[in-house]
Order: structure tokens, then C-alpha cells, then sequence
């Protein structure tokens, strides 16, 4: 799982879009209510699978800089 | 015989400050040896604002927030040293070059800064108790009376009405009331309480004591404000930090201060002693006498210097690490609600661990909440892409509660640090580290961190993820020249004296045969205090004799 991990170049990029998003009051934390958090949550557990399958063909097809 | 000083004290962190300060306020003359890194232009360019406002402005926040050249992202581990945000990044500057080691088990965090690394301390505030001290080899009735002093000068808050009041036992009338708790830390404590948990067990918990200011004092130092700003500037110096009682102390006549001048041997010449030192910008050898030598430059860099002295090459010294951990968890009752961004960012709840079997073997933890340290950096732990991640962090980022896990050391023969050759930039002698727990001592830490996150999920705090820091990872160094422990080449007496080297004394923690599960800076403190005013009496003894004679 560890090529499944952030490169450092995004880690860099998520980093920058934390403080734009913030400086934009998007990156607040999230209040939807214990029922509307979990949701999310089970939301980018369920998710997760796809996405993790999506970018390990992207980075099979483009390989990584890490 | 011209004499640079009365007294030379070696370090300007916790203990050099605190040595000093005694020395200088019995009217000796005092020179302190330091390197003494600072910031000073990156701190005055912090704005004495909340987290919550800084973070809206996107320039600004990137230079204090990720540095300006992304060195807070970096690419290292997150376990150990995340509090060294960009601002405090001089904490640790030059080290690699100038204090040199070797070790495949143990990576100390080591500092050449002004304020040593007390400049990044958590602020927490604990007593030994006279078990702890005694085996630690402080011998000492009334040390008690230290602990007052460190808490007139440091100024703490703490409520003397916590389950928990026993870890800091000084007079109440020198406290300032106890910081306010944030609503994640609040809601954990209600829960404590209302279920009476201190009477079903072995576990207690209370608001933790800290050397941070709830009110002004005379002196400048203003209350903390909540900005949630404390681990990147503190405009109002709210919380303790030993560059403050250097500064204090470079307004007196009698206290001279050397900056660049690294500390690299010792010679003991009879009727006073000689430091021998490297000039870090110049690389100019420079030696400096007095009648007494107080080493102060961490437990690790004073055992350097005095091995290094006595020629003392492969002979083995202890190493005592106060094992730590982290257990990264969710606050149910808090989980989905806003939180008020009012808070301060150190330790607010304090839980100690005594086994019903053997109460005086103590564990403790302390809480923590999350939020300026950023997301991006939990978002480098969480086992999901970063957008998802990201997203993941917004949602329990109000409700987390970093436990941090303190276990108690004891010397062992796993354990030790010898010198080795030296280093090619600065001619400093490297050491040389090997760190293990003993395999029965590391059962009973998993044991019982078994019994904590039990207790943890009777709070509706539930466990997450618990990081084990590696054996440096507490930043807890002590041991390296034992009190009284004459098998070993290098030792020390119990006033802090220096085997072989009547001149030369001790003053932080090289000293002490145990690390209690506490915080150790408190003690260093006392400890500089008593040491000093040994030396002190000491010296005027001296004088009193050859007059007399």
C-alpha cells in the first residue's frame, strides 16, 4: 500500500490548497452533526477502493516521481 | 591566573537558565558558553493574532504556516518533532553538523538554540515525589523548597482541586489559576467526572499544570490568549522559555554572555578549571577559565564534553529515554459539532496510571487537541488518497484528542552511549547510542497502554491509530553520568560534583539514575537551583577559609 501513500509532490500541492481553501473559508472543519459526518466518512471509505484503483493505474501508466 | 568568570555555566536551555540565574543573584560573576541559535526577525514578523484569522490570509500563512521554502511539508516522518513548525525550525539547526552521533536504534533530538530545547518545551509542570527523587540520586530533604522557586520565576497555572493535583506539589498560594479547557478537552473531563471514574480504578485524570501565564504578571509577561498560535510565535511570552531569563540576566553587571562558542573539552587545573571552545561562525579555538564549571548542555552534550575530557574513548555511560507514545483518537461526544476556536495548543488534560499492585510505578498521558498543526500533515498518515483524505481530516479534525503516552526509565544494560571518533566538519568527538527495552518491560508498557485504551473508550474517546515514537522519540534524555554509580568510569557525586574534576559540577539531567513518567523540565529547574547554590556556598566557603588561614 505504501505506493498508494501521497507522493510528496502532492503532499506539497495539498498543503497549498489547505491555506488557498482556508484563505477562501472552505477549508474549515466539518460540523454536518454526528450522522452527517459519519456519512462522509463511510463515503471515502467506501470510495476509497476506486479511487486507490485509479490513481495506481495512473501511476502505472505515468509513473511516479517520489 | 586571569579568570574570565567566577562561575562558567555551559548552556543557556532550562537548567543553564535556571543556574545561572541563582549565580547571578548571589552576586557572582557568571559567563555562560553558548551557541545560542534564535529567530528573532521570523518571530517579530507573527502577527499577535488567532489562528483563525491568520489562516484566512493565504501569503501570510504560507511563510508561517509552511515556511519559505516548504519545510514544514518536508518529507520526514510527522512522529517526532511536528511541533517544530517553521518558526522553530532553529531549534534544531546545525546539530547534524556540530553534535554528531552514530546509532542504528536511537535519534535524539539535540539543540544549539538560545533556550536550548526548552525553547520548543510542552510547558507541562510535575514534582518528583521523594521516591522519584531519591531514585533519580537527588539527596536532598527539603528540595521542595527548589520547586517553589522554579514556580515563582517560571510562573505556572494549575488548580490545586484535580484529580490529579499530586503531580505538582507546591505551595497554592504561588499558582495562577488554571488554564481554560477547549470544548473538545472540556466535554472529555465532563465525562471523567460524571462517571466517577477516579473511584472505579486505577486511573485519574485532571487539567494538566503549565508553566503558561492564565494571568498578567509585573514583569511583562502577559496571560495566554487562545490564539492557538503557541507552537509557531508567542508575542505575550505567556508561556515560560529560558531565553527570557537570559535576557533578564544580560542587564546585570555581573553576567556575561557568549554566543557561537561551542563547548567541546574541559580540563580541571586545581585551583580553577578551563572550557576549551570552537567558534561556530569563525571556527576560531578559544579557552575560558573560572573557579567552577556548570555543565548545562543536555544530557546527551554534557556527557560528550566529559568523556571527551577524560580521554575516556569506548568505555560505556547509561542512556535513560522516557519511552513514548501517542494514541491518536476520536471524541464521540464532540464528533459532528463545531468546537470554539478559542484554546491554547499545548497539553490541556493530564491522566496518570497508578497499578493497584504497584501504585508507585506510574504511566501517564496527556491530551491534546488538534487543529493548527494543519491537515495535510494527518492527511499523510491516513491510509486513502489525498482528496479523500483530505476531506476524511475536515470531518473528525473538532473531535481528535492526541493522547500522549509516558512510561517510566530505568538504567539497563541495553541502554548506553560511548564516544567515538570525531567528526570531520568540527573536530567534535561523535557518540556512539544503543537503545533496547528490556522484552518484560516492554510487555508491561503494552499491557498497560491495553488498560489505557479501555479507559480511553469509557470516555467515548475512541483509539484510532497508536504511534510508537521509536526510543528517542520522547525527547526525554537522562542518566549519562550517573549519581554515585562508581562501576562506571564517568560519574558524578550526588551534589552534582564531576568525578575527577572537583571544579566541574552537573546541572541537568546527565545526573539523574531514573525518568520518572513525568515531565522533566520542572525538575531541571529545581535541580539547576540546588546545584548552583551548592557551588555558590561552596565558593564563598572556600573564600571564608583562605582568608581565615
Amino acid at each position: 500500500m505504501k505506493s498508494l501513500q501521497p507522493t510528496d509532490d502532492e503532499i506539497v500541492r495539498l498543503a497549498h490548497r489547505e491555506l488557498d481553501d482556508y484563505s477562501r473559508g472552505e477549508s474549515r472543519p466539518i460540523a454536518a452533526g454526528k450522522l452527517g459526518n459519519a456519512f462522509i466518512i463511510a463515503f471515502c471509505l467506501a470510495v476509497s477502493p476506486f479511487a486507490q484503483f485509479v490513481r495506481l493505474s495512473k501511476k502505472l501508466l505515468y509513473g511516479t516521481q517520489r | 591566573m586571569e579568570l574570565n568568570a567566577d562561575v562558567i555555566v555551559v548552556g543557556s536551555g532550562i537548567s543553564g537558565a535556571f543556574a545561572a540565574h541563582e549565580l547571578v543573584s548571589q552576586g557572582l560573576k557568571v559567563l555562560m558558553i553558548d551557541v545560542g541559535h534564535d529567530d528573532a526577525a521570523s518571530r517579530d514578523t507573527i502577527p499577535d493574532l488567532p489562528f483563525s484569522d491568520i489562516i484566512k490570509d493565504s501569503i501570510l500563512s504560507r511563510s508561517i504556516f509552511l515556511g519559505q521554502d516548504n519545510e514544514a511539508i518536508g518529507t520526514r516522518d510527522t512522529r517526532v518533532g511536528a511541533q517544530l513548525t517553521p518558526p522553530r525550525s532553529f531549534i534544531t539547526r546545525d546539530t547534524e553538523k556540530f553534535l554528531p552521533y552514530e546509532s542504528k536504534t536511537f535519534f535524539p533530538m539535540q539543540s544549539l538554540a538560545l533556550g536550548g530545547l526548552g525553547a520548543g518545551w510542552g510547558a507541562a509542570c510535575f514534582t518528583f515525589d521523594a521516591d522519584e527523587l531519591h531514585r533519580c540520586g537527588i539527596w536532598q530533604p527539603d528540595f521542595n523548597t527548589f520547586y517553589s522557586e522554579a514556580t515563582a520565576i517560571a510562573g505556572v497555572s494549575a488548580s490545586n482541586e484535580e484529580d490529579t493535583s499530586d503531580a505538582l506539589d507546591v505551595d497554592p498560594q504561588l499558582l495562577q489559576p488554571a488554564l481554560d479547557l477547549d470544548d473538545n478537552n472540556q466535554s472529555i473531563l465532563n465525562r471523567y467526572k460524571t462517571l466517577r471514574l477516579s473511584a472505579r480504578g486505577p486511573f485519574t485524570m485532571g487539567r494538566i499544570p503549565l508553566a503558561i501565564l492564565s494571568r498578567d504578571r509585573e514583569d511583562g509577561r502577559r496571560a495566554n490568549p487562545y490564539f492557538d498560535m503557541d507552537f509557531y510565535s508567542d508575542a505575550r511570552r505567556s508561556i515560560f522559555r529560558p531565553r527570557y531569563l537570559v535576557e533578564r540576566m544580560r542587564a546585570q553587571p555581573n553576567f556575561q554572555y557568549a554566543g557561537k562558542q561551542l563547548a567541546k573539552t574541559i580540563h580541571d587545573g586545581g585551583e580553577f578549571a578551563e572550557i576549551r571552545t570552537l567558534n561556530v561562525e569563525t571556527g576560531e579555538a578559544r579557552a575560558w577559565r573560572a573557579r567552577k564549571i556548570i555543565l548545562c548542555a543536555s544530557a546527551i552534550n554534557t556527557a560528550r564534553i566529559v568523556l571527551a575530557s577524560l580521554g575516556d574513548l569506548g568505555s560505556k555511560v547509561p542512556l535513560l529515554a522516557n519511552p513514548y507514545r501517542y494514541v491518536v483518537c476520536l471524541n464521540w461526544d464532540t464528533f459532528g459539532r463545531s468546537v470554539a476556536d478559542r484554546r491554547h495548543s499545548m497539553a490541556q488534560l493530564l491522566g496518570m496510571y497508578r497499578p493497584l499492585d504497584n501504585p508507585g510505578d506510574l504511566m501517564t498521558f496527556q491530551m491534546y487537541s488538534y487543529r493548527s498543526l494543519l491537515l495535510f500533515k494527518l492527511v499523510k498518515e491516513l491510509p486513502l488518497p489525498p482528496d479523500l483524505g483530505f476531506l476524511f481530516a475536515r470531518t473528525i479534525v473538532n473531535s481528535l484528542s492526541i493522547v500522549a503516552v509516558w512510561h517510566s526509565a530505568d538504567q539497563s544494560t541495553l541502554s548506553h552511549a560511548a564516544i567515538g571518533h570525531c567528526g570531520r566538519d568540527s573536530g567534535v568527538p561523535s557518540l556512539e547510542f544503543s537503545h533496547a527495552i528490556e522484552p518484560a518491560r516492554g510487555k508491561q508498557m503494552i499491557s498497560r497502554e491495553k488498560h489505557l485504551r479501555r479507559f480511553l473508550r469509557r470516555l467515548r474517546l475512541l483509539p484510532l491509530k497508536t504511534v510508537d515514537t521509536g526510543p528517542a522519540g520522547g525527547i526525554h534524555y537522562a542518566g549519562t553520568l550517573p549519581s554515585e554509580s562508581q562501576h562506571f568510569t564517568a560519574y558524578t557525586r550526588s551534589t552534582g560534583q564531576v568525578r575527577a574534576m572537583p571544579n566541574v559540577y552537573v546541572g541537568d539531567s546527565s545526573s539523574w539514575n531514573f525518568l520518572p513518567a513525568k515531565g522533566l523540565s520542572f525538575t531541571l529547574m529545581a535541580n539547576a537551583i540546588r546545584i548552583a547554590r551548592h557551588v555558590a556556598a561552596n565558593m564563598k566557603a572556600n573564600t571564608q577559609d583562605v582568608r581565615t588561614s
